[in-house]
C-alpha cells in the first residue's frame, strides 16, 4: 500500500516540478519563436521585430527558399549523404574500435597511437586538399562528402571504452564454442552495445548533416550542394547585395529576416526528429546492468 | 575460313574503318574545357546563356567549353586560396587586392600576363585606356586583367522625395540643402532618424563623415593604399604626402567630425547606428530614414526597393553632389577586381583568347553582361540597356569582363546620371593622382595594421557617425593608437618616396 505524502513531501514535488516546467519552457521558447516567426510576413518582422504570435501569415521565406530545383537537389543530397555516411562510419568505427579494445589483437597499440596522435596534430589543409582532391581524385564526387569523416578518433575511443568494459569472459566462451571474431562481433557484442552505437550513429548523422566544409572545398557544381551549402551561399549572397547599396538591379526582395528563420526550420526539423528514436536507446543504456542477478 | 576467323576480318575493317575516319576529323574537334572561377552565384538565366557563349566562341574560332565555378563571397578567400595551393586545374580566376591578389602574386600562382596579352589580347588591351593598365599594374607587372566601368565609384545621396515636396523644399543641390532638409524632416517627424549612415566598422566607407568627404574636389582629401577606408592617414591635394589626423586635423575634416556629432545630439542619427545591420532597411522599408548613402548618381535600380517605399506612402530621388567639372577630381585609376590567369593553366592562350573574344565588341560584350539580345535584354537608344526577362545579369561580369569602352546604362537613369557615369569613365576628366601605380607593401608593418585596426575598430566608425564626443574620442583614440599609426605612416610615405624617385 503506498503510503501517503507529507505535506512537505507534495509542496517539495510541486516545486521540484514547476521548476522543471518552467526550464523546459525556457528551452523551448526559442525553438517556439523561430517557428512562429518563419511564418510571420518579412515586413512586420522588420518593423516590430520578433512577434510572439502570427500577426500576418506569410508563406515568402519558405516559397522563396523552395523556389526552383536547388533546395530539394540539397536535400536529397544530405539525406544520401546522411544515411550512407552514418552508416558506413558507424560500421568503421565500431569495428576498428572492437580490434583495439580486444585483449588478443596484436597490433593494437601501434594502431591506437595512429589513431589517436593525429587528434592532437593534423597535416594542414592544403595537405588534407591535396589528399582528397588530387591523390584520391574524389572532387566533385559525393564521396568526397563522405570519406574524410568515415573515422572519427573520438568516437573510436568512446567506442574502444565501452567495448573493453563489456567482460571478455564472453568472447571467451563464445570462443569456445566456436565462434570466430566476426560472429563474436555481430552477433554478441553488437546487440549489448545498442547504447553506445546509437551514441556513435547520432553524432555522426549530426556531422554529416550539418556539414558545409567538404562541400566547400570539393563541391563545385550545385548538383552535388548539401543543403548546408545552399543556406551559405543563400545568406552569403544575401550579405553581399548590402555592399552593392543599390546598384543592382531588378534583385527580388529577399525575405532576408523570415528566410533565416525558415532555413533554420528546415535544416532542424530532420535532426529533431530523429532524436526521439535514438533517445530510447540512450535510457535503456542508462538502465543496463542496473540490477545484477 | 571458319566464322570465327572471318569475324575477326570483319571487326579489322571496322576499326581501321574508324580509324581512318578519326585521322580525318578535323583538328582540335574536341573542344578545351576552361575552368574559370567566379564569385557569388550563377544568375537565373547563366544555365542558358552558357551554351550561347560557347557557340559564338567556337564559331569564331575559340573551340572552349567554359566550366565555371561559382564561390559563395563567404568563402571566396579560404575556397581560392586552397585551390591554388592545391594546384586544382584552374585557367581563370577571380581576385583582388582586397581578397588576397597580392599575397597569391607573390607566391607565384599568376601568370605575367603582357606578352599573352601582345599577342592574343588585342581587344582587351583597347577597351582600357593606358592609365588603366599603368595604374593596375603589381611590381611594374600586369598580373591580372583590370576589371572596371569606372575611375571613382559613383557616389550619391536618396533622399525621400515626397518629404521634400511636402517640406516645400526645391530639388537639393548642396550639402547644405541636405543638411537644411534633415532638419526640416526632423521637425516635422520627430520619431524619424533622417540620415541613416553605416556604423559598422566593415562597412565605414558608408559612415557620414566618410562619405561626405567623397564629394570633396577642393582638397580632395581622400583615403591611402594602407586602409581603404579610413581617412585616420588621408591623402589632399596631389603632393604625395601622408597626413595623419592625429598630427594634421584638416579643417575640413574637424568641421565634419564636429557636424556628425551635432547631428547625433540633434537626433538626425538613429541612436543605435553602431549596430543596424542594414542602412537600406530604414529608408526602403520602415519609413525611418529620410537621407541614404547611395553607390549611383541615380536612383536605386532595384523595382522592389523602389516598391516597398512606395507601400510606404513614399518616392525616392538621388542627389549628385559631385562635380562636372574635368580637371578637379583625382583618381589614382586603380579598380577593385581583376582576373587573373594561373601559372598552372595549361590552356592560357585559350583563357586570353577567351576573354580577348568577349572584348571584341559590344554584340559579344553585352551578350555575357546582360544575356540574348531581344530575348533577355533590349537596347534603349546607343547608351542605354532594359530588362526582359527579369534577371539581373546574364554572367556578373564585374569578375570577368567590364571595361569602360562598353558599358550600357540602365533604361531607368536619368539625363544627370547619364552625365557623370560617362565623366568617370572617361580618364581624361580626372586629375592622375601622382602614387598611380604604386602598390603599398604592407608586409613590414602588418603586425602594426593588424594592432592599430583592432584599436580603430573602437573609435572610428563612433567618429564617423557622431556618436562620441569628437574632442574626447580623438584624445583617447591618439594616446591608444597615435603610435602605431605613426609608423605605419612613416612606412607608407618611405616606400610612396621611393615610388615617386623612380
Amino acid at each position: 500500500m503506498r503510503r501517503p505524502r507529507g505535506v512537505g513531501e507534495v509542496v517539495f514535488f510541486a516545486l521540484v516540478y514547476i521548476v522543471v516546467i518552467l526550464f523546459a519552457l525556457v528551452c523551448l521558447f526559442p525553438f517556439y519563436l523561430i517557428l512562429i516567426n518563419s511564418f510571420v510576413d518579412n515586413k512586420i518582422l522588420n518593423q516590430d521585430g520578433y512577434q510572439l504570435y502570427i500577426k500576418k501569415l506569410s508563406f515568402d521565406s519558405y516559397k522563396f527558399l523552395f523556389q526552383g530545383t536547388q533546395a530539394y537537389t540539397s536535400y536529397r543530397v544530405t539525406l544520401i549523404v546522411t544515411a550512407l555516411g552514418s552508416v558506413l562510419a558507424t560500421v568503421i568505427t565500431s569495428t576498428y574500435a572492437f580490434v583495439l579494445s580486444h585483449r588478443k589483437a596484436k597490433y593494437r597499440h601501434i594502431m591506437s597511437f595512429f589513431t589517436y596522435v593525429p587528434m592532437v596534430m593534423g597535416t594542414g589543409l592544403v595537405g588534407f586538399y591535396l589528399l582528397v582532391a588530387q591523390w584520391l581524385h574524389l572532387k566533385d564526387t559525393i564521396w568526397a562528402l563522405i570519406f574524410p569523416y568515415l573515422l572519427n578518433p573520438f568516437l573510436v575511443f568512446v567506442l574502444v571504452n565501452f567495448f573493453r568494459a563489456l567482460p571478455y569472459e564472453l568472447y571467451e566462451s563464445a570462443a569456445i564454442d566456436g565462434a570466430n571474431d566476426i560472429y563474436v562481433f555481430f552477433r554478441i557484442v553488437l546487440p549489448i552495445s545498442i547504447p553506445g552505437i546509437a551514441t556513435v550513429i547520432l553524432f555522426y548523422a549530426l556531422t554529416y548533416w550539418n556539414d558545409w566544409w567538404l562541400a566547400i572545398l570539393f563541391i563545385n557544381h550545385d548538383y552535388l550542394h548539401p543543403l548546408q551549402m545552399m543556406i551559405r551561399s543563400l545568406m552569403s549572397q544575401i550579405n553581399a547585395t548590402q555592399y552593392v547599396m543599390g546598384r543592382s538591379m531588378y534583385i527580388q526582395s529577399v525575405p532576408s529576416e523570415g528566410l533565416k528563420l525558415a532555413t533554420v526550420c528546415i535544416t532542424i526539423g530532420p535532426i529533431v526528429f530523429l532524436y526521439p528514436l535514438i533517445q530510447r536507446y540512450f535510457v535503456k543504456g542508462l538502465t543496463l546492468g542496473a540490477v545484477k542477478g | 575460313m571458319n566464322r570465327t576467323k572471318i569475324l575477326c576480318l570483319v571487326l579489322m575493317a571496322v576499326f581501321v574503318t574508324m580509324g581512318a575516319f578519326a585521322n580525318g576529323a578535323k583538328e582540335g574537334a574536341n573542344p578545351v574545357t576552361l575552368s574559370i572561377v567566379q564569385p557569388s552565384e550563377k544568375t537565373a538565366i547563366f544555365d542558358s546563356l552558357l551554351p550561347v557563349i560557347e557557340k559564338g566562341l567556337q564559331t569564331d574560332g575559340v573551340n572552349v567549353k567554359l566550366d565555371v565555378i561559382f564561390v559563395p563571397w563567404s568563402d571566396l578567400a579560404t575556397k581560392t586560396q586552397v585551390m591554388l595551393a592545391g594546384q586544382d586545374n584552374v585557367d581563370l580566376m577571380f581576385d583582388a587586392p582586397w581578397l588576397h591578389m597580392n599575397q597569391m602574386i607573390a607566391q607565384g600562382y599568376y601568370e605575367e600576363l603582357t606578352s599573352l596579352l601582345n599577342t592574343y589580347g588585342q581587344n582587351i588591351l583597347r577597351t582600357r585606356p593606358k592609365e588603366m593598365w599603368d595604374a593596375n599594374k603589381f611590381n611594374g607587372k600586369i598580373m591580372g586583367i583590370p576589371l572596371g566601368l569606372f575611375f571613382q565609384q559613383p557616389h550619391g545621396w536618396a533622399i525621400r522625395a515626397d518629404l521634400r515636396e511636402k517640406l516645400g523644399f526645391s530639388p537639393l543641390k548642396t550639402y547644405a540643402d541636405i543638411v537644411k532638409y534633415a532638419y526640416a524632416v526632423k521637425k516635422d517627424n520627430p520619431k524619424m532618424f533622417p540620415l541613416s549612415f553605416d556604423g559598422n566598422y566593415s562597412n565605414i566607407q558608408y559612415g557620414l563623415v566618410n562619405w561626405k568627404m567623397l564629394d570633396d574636389s577642393d582638397t580632395n582629401i581622400r583615403f591611402t593604399q594602407a586602409f581603404p577606408a579610413s581617412l585616420m592617414l588621408y591623402y589632399k591635394n596631389n603632393d604625395g604626402v601622408v597626413h595623419n589626423m592625429f598630427d594634421e586635423m584638416d579643417p575640413k575634416l574637424d568641421t565634419a567630425l564636429k557636424e556628425a556629432r551635432q547631428f547625433y545630439m540633434d537626433g538626425l542619427i538613429n541612436p543605435d547606428v553602431l549596430s543596424i545591420k542594414d542602412i537600406q532597411d530604414d529608408f526602403y522599408n520602415t519609413g525611418k530614414a529620410a537621407v541614404l548613402p547611395i553607390r549611383l548618381f541615380s536612383n536605386n535600380r532595384s523595382t522592389d526597393k523602389l516598391n516597398n517605399i512606395k507601400a510606404l506612402g513614399g518616392s525616392s530621388e538621388p542627389v549628385v553632389l559631385a562635380t562636372k567639372t574635368p580637371g578637379k577630381v583625382i583618381s589614382n585609376f586603380v579598380m577593385d577586381n581583376f582576373i587573373c590567369v594561373t601559372k598552372i593553366s595549361k590552356n592560357k592562350e585559350l583563357a586570353i583568347r577567351f576573354l580577348d573574344w568577349v572584348n571584341k565588341n559590344t554584340d559579344n560584350y553585352n551578350l555575357v553582361e546582360h544575356g540574348v539580345k531581344g530575348k533577355d535584354w533590349a537596347p534603349v537608344g546607343t547608351e542605354k540597356w532594359k530588362n526582359i526577362t527579369g534577371a539581373e545579369f546574364g554572367w556578373q561580369a564585374y569578375a570577368l569582363s567590364w571595361n569602360p569602352l562598353y558599358n550600357l546604362l540602365p533604361e531607368a537613369d536619368d539625363a544627370n546620371a547619364i552625365v557623370m557615369q560617362k565623366l568617370i569613365a572617361t580618364s581624361s576628366y580626372f586629375v592622375k593622382d601622382v602614387t598611380a601605380g604604386f602598390t603599398f607593401d604592407a608586409q613590414p608593418v602588418k603586425n602594426e595594421i593588424a594592432q592599430y585596426q583592432g584599436i580603430e575598430g573602437k573609435y572610428y566608425p563612433a567618429l564617423m557617425n557622431g556618436v562620441l564626443d569628437p574632442a574626447d574620442t580623438m584624445a583617447k583614440f591618439k594616446s591608444e593608437a597615435a603610435p602605431t599609426l605613426k609608423i605605419i605612416q612613416d612606412e607608407l610615405q618611405k616606400q610612396i618616396n621611393a615610388f615617386l624617385k623612380k
